[in-house]
Order: structure tokens, then C-alpha cells, then sequence
């Protein structure tokens, strides 16, 4: 077995107890008859992490982040399986916890850093580091009970972050902080990181998963639903959170084929075809469309398309109409039109089409198809940004630049 | 192991500043409380219903003989009050941090060392001043305290995890105290218990320590046997203390 790793999980779990009183667990371990109902917060992971690595760990709440980190900082034991870490770590997990509302900065920071295993002369060299680092100025002689969250996540993160560890572990809790505050943590963790430190960073701000992390684990229901490239696991999460937004948000779902007029001659949808239903951004795209012409006048009979994302966001919509463009006849009473894009500029994501048939007045509809050609876009890599499309750019010399 | 000294250095000068911050005497209310008490014992015991010691007849020498067994008996009774809350009180830390659980019933063993060093220390004092103090007291004094430590070790480890499940036992401590303190021959010698109730008297283990207490600090001599039979019995308790803490420390994360 290779020695390189400072993370390694095997099978590891954590299952709480409930019990109904306190007395029932001891009455539980003498009578040796179960009186609990388990509860499983955290259930076979498994997961080896390198010296150095980074990994973000996503999911919704309740997923069992929260009991993952804790068990990765050792504040809570495994009750199945192993749990192993390599070298010093420091854990800042929800704010506030661990910390003692009515001593004061200077005394909770010299807790926090004693926790974290240092010594006594530890300590008293670290301890101006926390405090600068901190930047509680008179604050930090008062009791943490009188300090804002700000306040609280600065001097957490500051004993947290300035004892170098050898694998940092970061909840939420960030997010707090001022912007200010914020960017000044994350550079210190890129800098621990760049030491060659491991870290496992936890966050809803899913920009800075994908900024910080080049693994990430998606945690549902206290199993790992995937675990891989920071990139494709974001996708895959920020894909499921989509979806299940639009499904609450009680649209109509899945295909739907209005056939109002068939039996009035008014042009109908045949087909909708794409060419893929997997792009990489910048690929080439191409819808093909085939409609009935019905009774109506060869320019009466427009299509237009709209790309929505799987949280219902617009994309784009054009249509026929409104480019000039008129439908070319391929057969008896048969209309078809092309729509390609020759580099598809979408970022990653699901996507869907709705294609309409509309008269020449735009207002009137003759068919239409909602929620059909699903379709996926990945991206390389956060180089190519993020949001939902590409957007064409440069960066440009400055006018007035001054030359250092 | 030099990180755990640091970290129990500071959780014990938490434990002891958080209970005294405010209070004008400070830490010295651990040695005020049992002062006033050494006081009312002396008073009571000593002056109204004129306990005496074998040939003695001064109260100073009472006095300095009640000190010695409440030395122990004080230290004994902060432990056994503490521990059984000393989880609950730390709930925040034991569940939120890396601390290891093991530090958190030494706490209370901390703080009645505090209690203890300043209480024998004054008796020492008193003694010199008096000029009736022994050169090998303290020496001798010593292998009584580690007994009083073991025996408080024994207690903290299997009151803080039982503490936890059994809530009412924080209200039960303190009158089984009075009714310990009352039982043992700590404000009243050996000597006017009545010959039929002595056997009951020879079972009682905190008899011989205080009884060790006193031959050391105040006479200058050892009781090995009783030192002997005490360490074989403070061994016995310290490994059931530490036997219940293991076993039932993870059970305790689940009801806190």
C-alpha cells in the first residue's frame, strides 16, 4: 500500500442514535436490548486523496456535508468503517461552534490554537499571527458573545488558517465574512494549498468549488452520488438542482404536442430533430425542423425556436419571422428549415428546445412543441467561463496605463 | 503530549476563571468556602458540644486537626460535585471540536487540586507558625494525595459519562455528601463513636484517608497499611472509572 495519501476513507459512516431520553442509552448498554432508532447521517464513503489535493464537497442540505467534515476534522468519530488523515488538520466548520461565547478573542483564539494540538510555545508564536490575521483590532480583549458573525468567522478563520496545517478543512461558513474578508481567506487557502497542503472545502457558492477545488465528492443522503473532476461534479449538481427546480416550479413537463387544428388544414409540427444530443461548447449545433404547410400561404407559415435551460431560463428564441427567412418546400405539402449555429457558445448545462409554429403576425399559433430535444453542453473547463453562454470579449490595453 | 498539557492548561484556567469572573475574592472563594466551614465546624464541634481529642483541650489544635480531614474531604467533594456536569458543560466543545474527551472529567480533578493545594497550604502555615509543624510532613502527605487523586480520577471518569444519562444525579450529590461527610470521622474522631457502631466505621475507606491526612500532616508518620489497602482499592476504582468512560463515551455523543 502507497504511504501517499492524507486522506483516505474506507467504507466510513456515521450513524447517530435517537434515543427518546438520556437514560435509554445506558439502559440500552446495560439490558443490551436496542431501545434507538438509528439514524444514518453518512453511509460507505469511499475516497483517497493525495497530498496536496483539493476537494469540494456539494450537495443539498441535510445531505450529510456537515457530519462529512466533521468526521474529516475528527470531531466526531466514525461509526462504521475507517477514517484515516495524515498530518496536522484544522477544521473551520459552522460558525461559532466550539467557541466560547464569554471569554474573549485573545483567549478563544489560544483554545483554538490548543485544540489544533499546538504547545504552549505554539501558541505564543502563532498567537499575533491569529490576531493580525484576524484584525479584531480592540475586539479582540472583548467577549466573543459581544462580536458580529463577521467578527466571529475572521478570528475562527484566522486560527483555522495561520497554524500552516497539512490538511484545512473549510465549511460554509466563509460566506460570512465581508467581501473583503472573503477574498483575503481564499487567497490564504490558495496559499496553504500552493504549499502543498490538503483541502476539503465545502461551499453552496459553487463558482468557488470549481475556483478552488480540481476534485469534488457530491454528497445525497449521506452517500456519495459522484466523485471525480471538480468540473463534472458542479455540472452534475448544479444539473439535479436545476431540473428539480423547474418540476417545482409546476410547468408543464416532458413533451407536449398540441394538435388544435389538424382537422382545420393549419400547419403542424412533423419533426424536430438535432444533430447531437451532447455538444462541447463552441461545437457546431444545427436544429432540423419539418412542418405541414396545411391551407396556408408558403409565407403565412413561420418557425420559431427557443433554447431554455433546465430551470426554465431563456436562452435564446428566434425565429424565422423575425430573421426574414421563408420555409423551403421539400415534398408534397411539406415545409423544412435548418437552424444552425456553427459554434454553439452555450456553457455547461442541460438544455431543451421549444419550437413554435407561428403565422406571419407572430401572434397567432398554429403548433408547437415544449420540453422536447434534450440536449447537454460541457465545457472543457472553467477556462472557458462560467453563467450560462459564452460571451464574445477581449481584453484591451488601458488608455492611460502607468508604467511602474 | 505537550499539545494536551497546553490544552488542558487552558480549559482549566477557562473552568476556574469562568466560575470567579466577577466576584471580588476571585479564585479565593475555593479557599474561602471552606474556611467558613472549617470555622462553623470548629465552633460547633469544638466549642458547643466540646469534642475533644484524646488529652487536648485547645480548639487551635482542633482547629488544625479538622483542616487536615476537610483537606481532603473539600477536594473529594469537588470532584464528585462537578463531574457528573462536566460533559453538559462542555457539550459545545466535546461535540464541535477535536478535543479529545478524555481531558474534560480532569477538569474537576484540576480544580480540587487547586482547592486542596491552597487548604494544605495554609494548614502548613499554621503548623509553622505555631511551630508544631513536621519537616517530613509534606513528603509523607504526598502518597496520600496521589490516593485522593486516584480515588477523585475514578469518580470524574465514571460520573461525567453516567452524569450524562442519569440527569438527577447532580441533585443527589450534594445531600449523599453531607450525609459522607457526617458518616466519616472527619469532624468528630474515631474516639467518641460508640464500640458498636466502630465496625460499620472500619469499612469506610474515606476514614483511613483522612486518618492517613492527618498522621502525615499533623503527627509527622505513615499509615502503610492503610496507604496499602487504600492503593489496591483506588487502583481497582480508577480502572472501573476509566472502563465506564470508554464504554459509554460514544453513547454519550448520542444524548448530548
Amino acid at each position: 500500500m502507497s504511504v501517499d495519501w492524507a486522506i483516505r476513507l474506507e467504507d466510513a459512516g456515521v450513524a447517530y442514535r435517537r434515543y427518546a431520553h438520556p437514560r435509554d442509552a445506558l439502559l440500552e448498554w446495560v439490558l443490551r436490548r436496542p431501545r434507538h432508532t438509528p439514524f444514518h447521517a453518512l453511509q460507505g464513503v469511499n475516497l483517497a486523496l493525495p497530498a496536496g489535493a483539493s476537494l469540494g464537497v456539494v450537495g443539498d442540505n441535510g445531505a450529510g456535508k456537515s457530519t462529512f467534515l466533521k468526521m474529516l476534522a475528527g470531531n466526531l468519530p466514525p461509526t462504521e468503517g475507517r477514517c484515516e488523515i495524515r498530518g496536522r488538520h484544522s477544521a473551520l466548520l459552522e460558525l461559532g461552534t466550539g467557541l466560547q461565547p464569554a471569554f474573549s478573542g485573545v483567549e478563544n483564539a489560544r483554545l483554538g490554537l490548543a485544540l489544533r494540538g499546538l504547545s504552549h510555545a505554539e501558541i505564543a508564536a502563532k498567537l499575533p499571527a491569529v490576531l493580525a490575521f484576524a484584525e479584531l483590532g480592540a475586539f479582540a480583549q472583548q467577549p466573543v458573545k459581544t462580536y458580529s458573525s463577521g467578527m466571529i468567522v475572521r478570528l475562527v478563520f484566522a486560527v483555522a488558517a495561520v497554524i500552516e496545517p497539512d490538511v484545512l478543512i473549510v465549511d460554509e461558513a466563509l460566506s460570512v465574512g465581508d467581501q473583503y474578508f472573503q477574498k483575503k481567506s481564499l487567497d490564504r487557502m490558495r496559499a496553504i494549498l500552493s504549499n502543498g497542503a490538503t483541502l476539503v472545502f465545502c461551499s453552496h457558492n459553487l463558482y468557488q468549488v470549481r475556483e478552488m477545488c480540481r476534485q469534488a465528492v457530491w454528497l445525497e443522503q449521506g452517500k456519495v452520488r459522484l466523485f471525480g473532476d471538480a468540473q463534472t461534479v458542479v455540472d452534475a449538481y448544479q444539473d439535479a438542482v436545476r431540473a428539480r427546480a423547474a418540476v417545482g416550479a409546476d410547468l408543464p413537463s416532458g413533451f407536449k404536442h398540441q394538435q388544435q387544428g389538424s382537422h382545420l388544414g393549419l400547419p403542424l409540427l412533423l419533426s424536430v430533430t438535432l444533430n447531437r444530443d451532447v455538444f462541447q461548447t463552441y461545437e457546431p449545433f444545427s436544429i432540423h425542423i419539418q412542418a405541414t404547410q396545411g391551407n396556408r400561404p408558403l409565407g403565412d407559415v413561420h418557425v420559431g425556436i427557443v433554447i431554455r435551460r433546465n430551470d426554465e431560463v431563456q436562452c435564446y428564441g428566434i425565429s424565422t419571422l423575425h430573421d426574414g427567412v421563408t420555409l423551403q418546400t421539400v415534398g408534397e405539402g411539406i415545409l423544412a428549415t435548418t437552424f444552425s449555429i456553427e459554434q454553439l457558445q452555450l456553457l455547461a448545462g442541460e438544455y431543451c428546445l421549444e419550437v413554435w409554429l407561428i403565422d406571419s403576425s407572430g401572434v397567432h399559433v398554429y403548433d408547437s412543441r415544449e420540453r422536447c430535444c434534450h440536449f447537454r453542453v460541457q465545457q472543457a473547463g472553467q477556462h472557458q467561463g462560467v453563467g450560462m453562454v459564452a460571451l464574445a470579449h477581449r481584453w484591451g490595453e488601458v488608455a492611460h496605463a502607468v508604467t511602474s | 503530549m505537550a499539545a494536551h498539557w497546553a490544552l488542558l492548561w487552558q480549559l482549566l484556567r477557562h473552568d476556574v476563571q469562568e466560575r470567579y469572573v466577577g466576584t471580588v475574592l476571585g479564585v479565593f472563594w475555593l479557599l474561602a468556602q471552606p474556611l467558613f466551614m472549617l470555622l462553623v465546624y470548629a465552633l460547633v464541634f469544638g466549642e458547643i458540644l466540646q469534642v475533644r481529642l484524646g488529652t487536648s483541650t485547645e480548639t487551635g489544635a482542633f482547629a488544625a486537626w479538622l483542616l487536615a480531614g476537610l483537606s481532603a474531604f473539600n477536594a473529594l467533594a469537588e470532584v464528585l460535585t462537578r463531574a457528573p456536569s462536566v460533559l453538559i458543560e462542555r457539550r459545545e466543545l466535546l461535540l464541535n471540536s477535536p478535543l479529545p474527551p478524555a481531558l474534560l472529567p480532569l477538569l474537576p480533578v484540576g480544580a480540587s487540586l487547586i482547592v486542596e493545594g491552597l487548604s494544605v497550604g495554609l494548614l502548613w502555615l499554621w503548623l509553622c507558625v505555631q511551630g508544631q509543624c513536621q519537616p517530613l510532613a509534606i513528603v509523607l502527605y504526598l502518597p496520600f494525595l496521589l490516593l485522593r487523586l486516584l480515588f477523585s480520577l475514578a469518580f470524574a471518569y465514571g460520573l461525567a459519562v453516567l452524569g450524562v444519562f442519569l440527569r438527577d444525579l447532580r441533585q443527589l450529590i450534594p445531600p449523599l455528601l453531607t450525609v459522607l461527610l457526617l458518616v466519616s470521622p472527619i469532624v468528630y474522631p474515631m474516639s467518641i463513636v460508640p464500640e458498636s457502631f466502630q465496625g460499620w466505621f472500619a469499612w469506610n475507606p474515606l476514614a483511613y484517608l483522612v486518618e492517613g491526612y492527618r498522621v502525615a500532616l499533623l503527627e509527622g508518620r505513615f499509615l502503610w497499611e492503610a496507604f496499602a489497602g487504600l492503593l489496591v482499592l483506588a487502583s481497582a476504582c480508577v480502572a472501573l472509572g476509566w472502563w465506564l468512560f470508554q464504554h459509554l463515551l460514544l453513547r454519550v455523543r448520542y444524548v448530548l
